[in-house]
């Protein structure tokens, strides 16, 4: 237990082993903070977690061949045995699929040729349509209904949908219910489109016609709404289209419907168009694709409904065709939501380090911490340097003058150590204010020159009491003063207290948080424990891996500094700990 | 050159000083040089501009908005310099208004007109607008009828006797946000202009399903494994009253002096949200933003009633989502209310350049600032102009209905959130306290009737608490002569006590030693005794909110009397909160250290490295650990829950949760019941300041002692208990006292946790949080000065028990061989 005392080899043995139990605990949090720093956001809501910043890789059979997933839920969780998985693509070995195995789904369009004009239709219960026999259909864009010869029935895929005043005429297609019925189901929504215009502009003849961009146009009138002087109406789009500019026009950019199976959407991303193979690269995925779609390529973006088979499984999954990742550049709109389900026992899985250094470079950017960093490093210099000398200075003159009323300031001294520092916080605050302190870093700094904290003068003060009288009176003998006496002869034995005093100073001025708050109102003169609140308000829905890395970033100097002063530190606490 | 004698000598004594010492001090000077010359470089300081502040605290988009509206400002004003300050301290704008130092533009929220007023805050803008025709014009239309673009139901609530002084620059309108996709799944038809509250129900039934498909009210629905909810709402309050005026209630009568909110129409509305959450199941359980599990961004939401600013949120976050925003629904019997919030700024009473300021204001409500306002569409603007290019710059955006975003300003449903004539903010805080505790924690204490009541009582006791008492005596500069005269007295006494003659030597050091504590004195006088002095003086007077310091009014023992008979109900809470803390964290913190303590103290090869490495969590900055343990309790990726999850299905952890009414994930840091305990941990982590005092102590423990107990046949536990034990009690005992002072004292890490706001249920309102928030927050100094000389009374009679135990104190020194 203590010096001199012989311990057998089983009683060291199980002092290490319960030292690393112990300490396992204690590094675990800072582990933990420095691993989610170096993960990526998917890594990090991984369940069960991983202990290493590792980028595991799965992989399931597909096509006789193996592909690689990310999993994004293996079950565990659910216990539902079945992982959720993300589809991925690899360089050297893409999943590849016949487009025959893709199958194009019979969503489309049906337009019929009525009176010389061509009309969008919807179909009505074409299975009951015999050769011959005329079908009741009925007319979108005139809103009523029609006998045509089914033969008449042309078939577009859709591409957009009008919006007029930037109310889109809310068509849908009501999609795939049921791969084999869903040919013929095309519908409006609910509701009829509508748009608002002012009253002068609708006139009140019988066809009910509207002035719009210098066009008589074909409109019905469904409410008066009160207090706008608006009316609402149902507007007809004339055969040849509205002539609307391109801004006021809504296109569908794929983003739409999905398509469902299972009561589950799930959607695919063409990678590479068919190759000379007549092969389509492609990913499934479970994850918010947001990937936006420049303006001109707009145009060439069109929708399919395809069909995969995986796993022996036909799926429904929504692609896009048209600028995609083989094209540099381009980026393509993708959602896919809902994931393939496959059995947890199917997939396989390695694991590869890799640790996103990039982490850092992003949090360091997201705020000006360079800036922080100085800032605190500028208050931290001038306060040690401060601390240090005036601290220094206040505990030579307790430990050795001689001086009326020492030991009653001493006491005084000792005594402020004992009020909590709300007490002052107002008044000092105000007085700060009076003084015209505020948003500077004067009330940081200013107390600190002037021997603040009581605990370092009762430092300096114990540790120069021990130093032998006798050097100092050699040193007066050789004509110093007590100035010179200080500097030339207590401070360089003190030597463990000034480290000790300069590492809490720092330590002290790294980690205020409260006295930045109330006093420093600008962006650029804020410290680093404020920038990293300010980071953890700012961020707190999302990335939280930056967040820890800025964190890491803050404790870093902290424990380095104690790394490098431990020795005098310890001594520092263990003789300041006692006495408090 | 000849050198004077005393500049010699300088020179001589630094040329023999300590290497090392002069490299410390000059390195770090030359560091703080080098720093300042980098902030300079990276704030230059605009020279012969007019430098106007304003003061924005918010979000990441808000500092982009800013970043952009600042420029375009100085492209067209180049005369003056826009200082935009943005804090993470919400109430940072008060602060500076409380410290004399306002930033020139102050943005005053909806409900916060009268309270700025009150405080004088507030310059009059009417003469202004009045020198300009062209904003009269655009404010109230002119004689030749036409109509004016500000939207008049948004400017005539900000009018007081006919004087105008703040502009309102935008507003927040709610709208129900839907997921179409999640419509379209379910075949369930979109909410559209004319739907009500049964419409809002029925759709939120048919979207809410479990992993089997199964809606709430089918048989064999389960609960546990929800894969979407149908309906959720903001929290707040403003989201709660849309439904409490769909229903005709009110929370506050219209004189805006007393409470109504146990009106039976708003106990109706809270009982529709109190069923749609917890008889109809059709609301995710998450409570705060943290928990995102449910949302539409993920298809797992339906529809979220939520205030305008989520526009620029789900553009951004889910691109691909279709989703649209409809009006709000109509309550019984076919009422509408639409609750809007209006953004407004004004100009500080003490600006000095106010021609400058109102350029500013001026470019705010012009086309261009709301354009940019506009762009990243946090609020709407309060034109009608603008309101239209916002619509139509939204392009192919969604969302589509975009005739929702005025529909309640159109119809003139619009109404502006309850505001009290006085004490705005407590009565918020205490509307929001219980809204959240009945709609947004597990388990519900209360029924909403009783809420409701409960509400209403508490609100208006707040209403009627008389604060400053009328007539009495001023506060001013006479506390400053009381400070000064008494602290001088003080000095006084404890210097002059030792007279007679002094030898020319002993004078000489007397000199010296003066001249030499000086330094500490003065800090001591400005930093320590007068601050300590007027806190006390302050502790009893009052302060009208936000007013100058000198406008204090004295009133005797009010201050304490208020805290300690329960009228601030926060007080006993917090003391509560504190003293809960200390229970489990002191004795825990005492046991693990001495554990440690004496684990570290044992000889063995590297056990230095060990102390370290068991103290590096006692050095580490609260901020950082707080954000640590904030992660570690995340309630998605945080480790104890991934370590949960990975564990649950193992054990019976899941029926453990289940009997604290708790479901996996856990969401630790919205829990009542669990926030106090991480706390408690994130205290037992950093014990290592504890055990390195212990760990002084052991080694000062003389080995005869052992040595004559091993010869006395002592074993281990025998040793422990009848030496090691006695000889650190001093020690624990000390411990105890600290830690207990210590917890009462906690603030940081309950600050980061929750960003200075109030926690769940208020379990981790500390003592010092408390003083803080009351402080800081509420400007109640007095209040607050009176808090801190309690927590003072108590640690000094904690403190004086540490003296009484002084007979255990002089044996360890004099064991220790050495004198205090």
């Amino acid at each position: 237990m203590t010096e001199g005392r012989r311990t057998s080899r089983a009683y060291r043995t199980a002092v290490y082993c319960v030292l690393v139990i112990g300490a396992l605990p204690i590094l675990l949090p800072i582990y933990w903070m420095v691993l989610a720093s170096l993960k990526t956001v998917e890594q990090l809501h991984v369940s069960p977690p991983s202990w290493t910043p590792v980028v595991p890789r799965h992989f399931v059979t597909l096509e006789g061949r193996e592909t690689q997933i990310i999993v994004m839920d293996d079950g565990s969780v659910s216990g539902t045995k079945v992982a959720r998985v993300k589809l991925l693509r690899r360089d050297d070995d893409p999943l590849r699929l016949e487009p025959g195995r893709i199958q194009t789904s019979t969503e489309t369009e049906f337009y019929a040729v009525i009176e010389g004009a061509r009309h969008r239709i919807e179909p009505r219960d074409s299975g009951a349509a015999q050769p011959g026999q005329k079908l009741e259909v009925a007319l979108l864009d005139r809103h009523r209904r029609a006998w045509i010869d089914p033969a008449s029935i042309e078939t577009r895929e859709p591409r957009w949908f009008w919006a007029v005043l930037g109310l889109d005429i809310p068509v849908r297609i009501d999609a795939g219910r049921s791969p084999e019925t869903a040919s013929h189901i095309v519908g409006w929504a609910a509701e009829p489109p509508a748009v608002a215009v002012a009253d002068e502009l609708f006139s009140e003849d019988p066809t009910g016609r509207v002035l719009w961009r210098e066009r008589s146009l074909p409109a019905e009138q469904i409410a008066r709404v009160a207090q706008g002087g608006y009316v609402r109406v149902r507007l007809v789009c004339p055969p040849d289209g509205l002539d609307v500019p391109s801004g006021e026009l809504w296109r569908e950019s794929g983003s739409g419907q999905s398509v469902r199976i299972d009561d589950r959407s799930r959607n695919v991303r063409v990678l590479r168009g068919p190759d000379e193979r007549g092969l389509v690269e492609v990913e499934l995925s479970d994850e918010y694709e947001s990937v936006r779609i420049p303006p001109e390529r707009l145009e060439r973006v069109a929708r399919r409904v395809h069909k995969v088979v995986l796993l022996g499984v036909p799926h429904l999954v929504e692609l896009v065709l048209g600028s995609s990742p083989a094209r540099p550049g381009a980026t393509v709109a993708v959602r896919v939501p809902g994931a393939l389900a496959l059995a947890a026992d199917r997939i396989r899985s390695e694991s590869r380090l890799e640790p996103q250094w990039g982490n850092y470079a992003r949090a360091w950017r997201e705020q000006r911490f360079d800036l922080f960093v100085v800032n605190t490093l500028f208050i931290a210099a001038l306060v040690v340097v401060g601390t240090v000398l005036s601290c220094g200075l206040v505990g030579y003159a307790f430990a050795r003058l001689d001086f009326r009323g020492r030991d009653g300031l001493f006491l005084l001294l000792l005594a402020t150590m004992m009020i909590p520092g709300q007490v002052t916080s107002i008044p000092t605050f105000v007085l700060f204010v009076k003084l015209g302190w505020i948003d500077t870093y004067l009330p940081l700094i200013v107390p600190h020159l002037l021997a603040h904290s009581a605990f370092f003068v009762f430092l300096y003060r114990q540790f120069m009491s021990t130093i032998p009288v006798d050097l100092e009176d050699a040193a007066r003998i050789d004509g110093c003063g007590p100035l010179a006496t200080w500097w030339l002869i207590m401070m360089p034995l003190s030597r463990p207290i000034v480290v000790t005093v300069a590492v809490f100073a720092f330590m002290g001025v790294w980690s205020d948080f409260l006295y930045p708050l109330l006093y420093i109102n600008s962006d650029e003169k804020q410290t680093v424990a404020l920038g990293l609140q300010n980071f953890k308000s700012a961020f707190q829905d999302f990335e939280p891996q930056l967040l820890m890395a800025a964190s890491t970033m803050m404790i870093a100097p902290t424990v380095l500094l104690f790394f490098f002063a431990q020795r005098a530190f310890m001594r520092g606490v263990v003789v300041t700990g006692v006495k408090g | 050159m000849i050198l004077s004698l005393p500049m010699r000598k300088l020179i001589q004594t630094l040329a023999n000083s300590d290497p090392w010492l002069l490299t410390l001090l000059v390195g770090l000077l030359v560091v703080a040089g080098f720093c300042r010359l980098f902030m300079r470089a990276a704030s230059p300081v605009p020279a012969d501009k007019t430098v106007i502040t304003l003061c924005k605290p918010g979000f990441k988009r808000d500092r982009e908005e800013m970043k952009e509206f600042r420029a375009a400002f100085h492209a067209k004003h180049p005369d003056i310099h826009l200082k935009v300050i943005q804090s993470a301290l919400a109430r940072k704008p008060d602060t500076m208004i409380a410290a004399g130092v306002p930033p020139d533009l102050i943005f005053v929220g909806g409900n916060l007109l009268d309270y700025y007023l009150q405080a004088d805050a507030l310059l009059d803008l009417t003469p202004i607008i009045a020198r300009d025709p062209q904003l009269r014009r655009d404010l109230y239309g002119d004689a030749r009828g036409a109509a004016p673009d500000f939207f008049p139901q948004l400017l005539r609530p900000l009018e007081r006797d006919g004087r105008l002084f703040v502009l309102p620059v935008t507003y927040m309108p709610f709208f129900v946000f839907y997921s179409k996709d999640l419509f379209d799944r379910y075949h369930v038809p979109y909410p559209d202009e004319a739907w009500d509250w049964q419409g809002l129900r029925e759709r939120a039934l048919a979207l809410t399903r479990d992993a089997n498909g199964r809606r709430p009210d089918q048989p064999g629905y389960d609960r546990s494994r929800v894969v979407s909810y149908g309906f959720h709402y903001a929290k707040w309050q403003h989201g709660i009253e849309n439904f409490i005026r769909q229903a005709g209630g009110r929370l506050v009568d219209e004189t805006g002096t007393r409470i109504v909110a146990n009106d039976p129409r708003t106990v109706e509305a809270i009982q529709f949200l109190y069923d749609l959450k917890y008889v109809d199941g059709v609301c995710p359980p998450g409570v705060r933003p943290q928990k995102q599990d449910y949302s539409l961004k993920k298809g797992t939401l339906g529809m979220y009633l939520y205030p305008v600013f989520r526009i620029p949120t789900l553009r951004a976050e889910a691109p691909n989502l279709d989703w649209d925003i409809a009006p709000l629904p109509r309550g019984p019997g076919g009422r509408r209310a639409s609750m809007v919030d209006i953004n407004s700024w004004g100009i500080s009473s003490r600006c000095r350049n106010p021609e400058a300021a109102f350029k500013l204001l001026k470019f705010m409500v012009s086309a261009e600032g709301l354009a940019i306002t506009n762009r990243h569409q946090i609020f709407l603007p309060t034109r009608r102009s603008a309101l239209n290019r916002a619509r139509d710059a939204g392009g192919d955006l969604p969302p589509r209905s975009t005739w929702v975003l005025t529909h309640d300003l159109d119809h003139g449903y619009a109404e502006l959130p309850f505001a009290t004539k006085q004490y705005y903010q407590d009565v918020y805080a205490v509307v929001n306290e219980h809204f959240e505790r009945l709609l947004a924690l597990h388990n519900p204490p209360y029924t909403p009737a009783e809420m409701c009541e409960q509400l209403t009582r508490e609100a208006n006791s707040v209403l009627t608490r008389d604060r400053a008492v009328p007539g009495a005596a001023r506060f001013g500069w006479v506390a400053l002569a009381f400070a000064l005269a008494a602290t001088v007295f003080l000095v006084a006494r404890l210097v002059g006590r030792r007279r007679g003659g002094l030898s020319k030597l002993q004078r000489y050091e007397e000199r010296w030693g003066y001249a030499l504590i000086s330094p500490w004195l003065i800090g001591f006088l400005l930093f320590s005794a007068i601050p300590i002095l007027i806190s006390v003086v302050m502790s009893f007077a009052q302060w009208q909110t936000l007013s100058h310091f000198t406008h204090g009014e004295f009133v005797g023992f009010e201050n304490y009397r208020v805290a300690l008979s329960g009228e601030d109900p926060k007080f006993w809470t917090s003391v509560w909160v504190t003293l809960r803390y200390a229970l489990f964290a002191v004795p825990a913190g005492l046991i693990v250290g001495l554990a440690l303590a004496i684990l570290l103290n044992q000889r063995v090869r590297g056990i230095a490295l060990f102390r370290t490495l068991f103290y590096v969590p006692a050095v580490l900055p609260a901020v950082a650990s707080a954000v640590l343990f904030w992660h570690l309790f995340d309630v998605n990726h945080g480790w104890v829950n991934r370590v949960l999850g990975a564990l649950l299905p193992s054990g019976g952890l899941s029926d453990l949760l289940a009997s604290f009414g708790e479901s996996f994930p856990v969401a630790w840091l919205e829990s009542a019941l669990f926030t106090p305990y991480v706390f408690v941990l994130l205290s037992l982590w950093t014990v290592g300041g504890g055990m390195i005092i212990y760990l002084a102590g052991l080694q000062n423990i003389p080995t005869q002692l052992y040595e004559a107990a091993e010869v006395d046949g002592a074993g281990r536990w025998k040793q422990f208990r009848h030496v090691t034990l006695p000889m650190l009690s001093p020690i624990i005992f000390f411990n105890l006292v600290m830690g207990i002072i210590g917890s009462f004292q906690v603030f940081n890490v309950a600050f980061v946790m929750f960003d200075g706001q109030s926690s769940p249920g208020d379990s981790a309102l500390f003592y010092g949080l408390h003083l803080f928030q009351e402080a800081f927050y509420h400007y109640r100094l007095g209040y607050a000065s009176a808090l801190a000389w309690i927590l003072f009374l108590v640690i000094l009679a904690l403190t004086a028990l540490v003296f009484k135990s002084s007979p255990l104190w002089v044996h360890y020194e004099a064991a220790r061989g050495k004198k205090a």
